[in-house]
């Protein structure tokens, strides 16, 4: 369903090329954990193939749709609506509480489905332990208690796919497996991850492993 | 759970406060020196407007001496004396060359050097007057006789009468506003001389002794015969009366005071566009950092699904509140000092000075609050539109 | 905290114009030779300054919301006599070119509408978000 075919990418001002003729494939209901050291391009081949990097040559197709090609209109469709993307760092809007955060970004223009959008937030930020933390600011949430908030963002819409840069590094043993058992559980329900990870728990959840 | 939209703009507004209060600053004082610039430059021509209609004579003769005393009088109206004999007006007015001539008497304020209810009083020949006539903005009466008077335009008439040196005179007319001290004037008719100035006696007004004797004028205003030369006719005054004269020449002192206008407007916008340049440099700075500190946050909101579209009408309606709000203000705060200080202003530049009408001043505000927002959502709008076309992920990347 | 701070500190400050503006900044007309009805706007205007700032310290000093609700509205109506003084109740000179009524009168307006302004959106703050009991 995700293909990637012949990407290549270079940083601008970089001599390295990070990505090279790369051949990727992803298929409906797999978790596909991305191996590889630090600078082989995981976090790269995540970005473009979340259609947030346009690479240098080489194209994404989601369901037969060329990613690049499309529209600004269309390709936000996409974001919001069939790709999540929980980046490596915990970014927020600081100015917005958790529950804003998570829900607010998806409330531009129509809202007729925001008080549903509320209720689910709140379902999951409950099922992640964090129920009780809705009200707080970012900053007062901890690495652990952000990451769990960035990934309920990502998945809020029900996305078909979900793709997560390094979702457990440097968390503790107990959060990251709830993370997991999350993610897991979102793949049971018919979706498809993919994640970037040096963390040997990840590959063991995953179905597939691609060392790049 | 407040979830309004306007509630969530200005929350963004407050996220990046100290730079957008830098912008709104910014703002408010650009738009404020525009409003100040703008009503002092339209104050001081609608000033010179008026004043072209009083110069009205082609030559003045005063005392000798006193030839800056009366330039000053014609310009700013500020009290000054000076007398010569009445019986000069008589000897000049048969001049060859002459189509008309009329005399006034200036008196200084008449009691103490400040007083509730002090003005100036000018004696005029209503016969023979060509000068005060044109500067009539509204007739009571159609003649002037016995005490009645015509009165500068800030002269308060009440029940149609003034009341001075506890007598009550009868207003026939007032004058155009001339923004300048003339306007808190009173025009006696030249017969009513003696008995005004006894009356002002009987209050305990200090006078001098030429005064009380009466029998002086203090200027003499002549209009030529079209073929008439200045010169020719000037010689024969010169002749008549003797060296006791000075010539003031009204029409010109027009020309030299529109070129102090433009020489003021000219500083006025130097100093308007040198600061509004300025000013210009640091919106476009400000509106660069607000977007530089916004960029991450695009990215987010683009990765899980804003449209572009969306993004930059949410900035633009940021900068534009900002904006809309710092110019009414600075508009606002302007006219805050430049309507009541307007007198004072004018005073300082030594210029006949007349304010705009509200309506008038409303219309200018206006057309700044539109011509600033402009400016300042038109600077804004490159780093709007850079900042919501930055790959997402590069944003997202050179924050962490 | 910062509400009580910062709007005690204008209050001080504008009762200080109040009274610097009619005798060190913008002078009422000399009243060596004749005392004109400036010199008493003057006078008036010194006790109005004083009483403006004390209430301005008052406020400093009450934590209480709707204590500091009613001295803000006072102000309200000082800001008015400010202006009341010199233009109804005592008046200036007439003349259109005396000091006081080309200095000291804009002056007056100028601190009237600032106090009034952040009196009246002080009150409406302490009134609708504050909600005193």
């Amino acid at each position: 369903m995700l293909l990637a075919e012949n990407i290549s990418k270079r940083y601008k001002n970089s001599r390295r090329t990070v990505l090279e003729k790369v051949n990727f494939k992803l298929e409906e209901g797999e978790f596909c954990a991305i191996t590889g050291e630090s600078g082989s391009g995981k976090s790269t081949i995540l970005a473009v193939l979340a259609g947030i990097l346009r690479p240098d040559s080489g194209k994404v197709c989601l369901d037969d749709a060329d990613l690049y090609a499309l529209s600004d209109k269309d390709l936000s469709y996409i974001h919001q609506r069939k790709i999540g993307y929980v980046p490596q760092a915990n970014i927020f809007l600081k100015q917005y509480n958790i529950l804003d955060n998570i829900v607010f970004p998806y409330l531009s223009g129509d809202t007729k489905n925001g008080q549903e959008l509320f209720e689910r937030a709140r379902a999951h930020l409950e099922i992640l332990g964090i129920g009780d933390l809705w009200d707080r600011y970012p900053y007062e949430l901890s690495g652990g208690e952000q990451k769990r908030a960035c990934l309920i963002r990502a998945l809020l819409m029900k996305p078909q796919i979900v793709i997560c840069d390094e979702p457990t590094t440097g968390l503790d043993g107990k959060t990251g497996k709830k993370i997991l058992t999350y993610l897991d559980e979102y793949r049971k329900s018919g979706k498809t991850i993919l994640a970037a990870t040096h963390d040997d728990h990840v590959k063991a959840c995953a179905t597939r492993v691609w060392n790049i | 759970m407040s979830r309004k939209k306007g509630n969530n703009l200005f929350k963004n507004i407050a996220s990046h406060g100290f730079y957008n209060a830098c912008l709104l600053a910014t703002i408010l004082i650009l738009s404020a020196i525009l409003f100040a610039s703008a009503v002092i430059r339209q104050s001081l021509n609608t000033g010179m407007k008026n004043m072209k209609k009083r110069l009205g004579s082609d030559i003045m003769l005063v005392p000798k001496g006193a030839k800056e005393n009366a330039e000053d009088l014609l310009l700013e109206g500020s009290r000054n004396t000076f007398y010569f004999d009445a019986s000069i007006y008589e000897k000049v007015s048969s001049i060859d060359g002459i189509a008309e001539s009329t005399s006034q008497i200036f008196l200084k304020s008449l009691s103490a050097d400040c007083c509730s209810s002090e003005v100036e009083i000018v004696f005029f020949d209503p016969e023979t007057d060509f000068v005060v006539g044109p500067w009539i903005e509204e007739e009571y009466a159609k003649t002037l006789s016995g005490n009645q008077v015509i009165v500068g335009n800030s002269i308060t008439v009440e029940n149609g009468v003034i009341r001075l040196f506890g007598q009550e005179y009868p207003v026939v007319a007032k004058m155009a506003k001339t923004g300048t001290a003339l306007d808190s004037s009173v025009y006696f008719s030249k017969e009513t001389m003696p008995d005004v100035i006894a009356h002002a006696e009987e209050k305990g007004s200090f006078l001098t002794k030429e005064q009380l004797e009466g029998g002086i004028i203090s200027s003499v205003f002549i209009n030529l015969r079209s073929e008439a030369k200045l010169e020719k006719v000037l010689e024969t005054v010169h002749q008549t009366i003797g060296d006791i004269f000075d010539v003031v020449y009204p029409k010109q002192l027009n020309t030299s005071l529109a070129g102090n206008l433009s020489r003021i407007t000219g500083i006025v916008d130097i100093i308007t566009y040198a600061l509004g340049g300025l000013l210009i440099v640091l919106l476009l700075l400000f509106h660069s950092l607000i977007m530089k500190g916004r960029k991450q946050e695009v990215a987010l909101l683009r990765i899980l699904g804003r449209t572009r579209k969306t993004l930059i009408r949410e900035l633009l309606s940021e900068v534009g509140v900002i904006s809309l709000s710092g110019t009414i203000i600075g508009c606002l705060f302007s006219m805050l000092i430049v309507f009541p200080f307007g007198t004072y202003i004018g005073m300082q530049f030594q210029m006949p000075y007349l304010g705009p009408s509200f309506a008038k001043a409303l219309l200018t505000m206006l057309l700044i609050v539109l011509f600033v927002s402009a400016i300042s959502l038109l600077t804004s709008i490159l780093f709007i539109l850079h900042v919501t076309h930055v790959e997402p992920y590069l944003a997202l990347r050179r924050e962490e | 905290m910062k509400n009580r701070i910062s709007i005690s500190i204008l209050f001080i400050l504008s009762g200080l114009l109040v009274v610097l503006i009619p005798t060190v900044l913008f002078p009422v007309c000399s009243a060596e030779k004749m005392k004109m009805a400036c010199y008493f706007t003057k006078k008036a205007e010194i006790g109005l300054g004083i009483v403006i700032a004390a209430i301005g310290a008052l406020y400093f000093f009450f934590k209480n919301e709707g204590v500091r609700l009613g001295l803000s509205l006072s102000q309200i109506l000082l800001a008015a006599l400010v202006v009341l003084y010199p233009t109804k109740l005592i008046g200036i000179c007439k003349n259109t070119e005396m000091a006081c009524r080309v200095k000291t009168l804009p002056a007056l307006i100028v601190v009237t509408v600032l106090l009034g302004v952040v009196s009246i959106g002080n009150s409406l703050y302490l009134a609708v978000f504050k909600k005193p009991e």
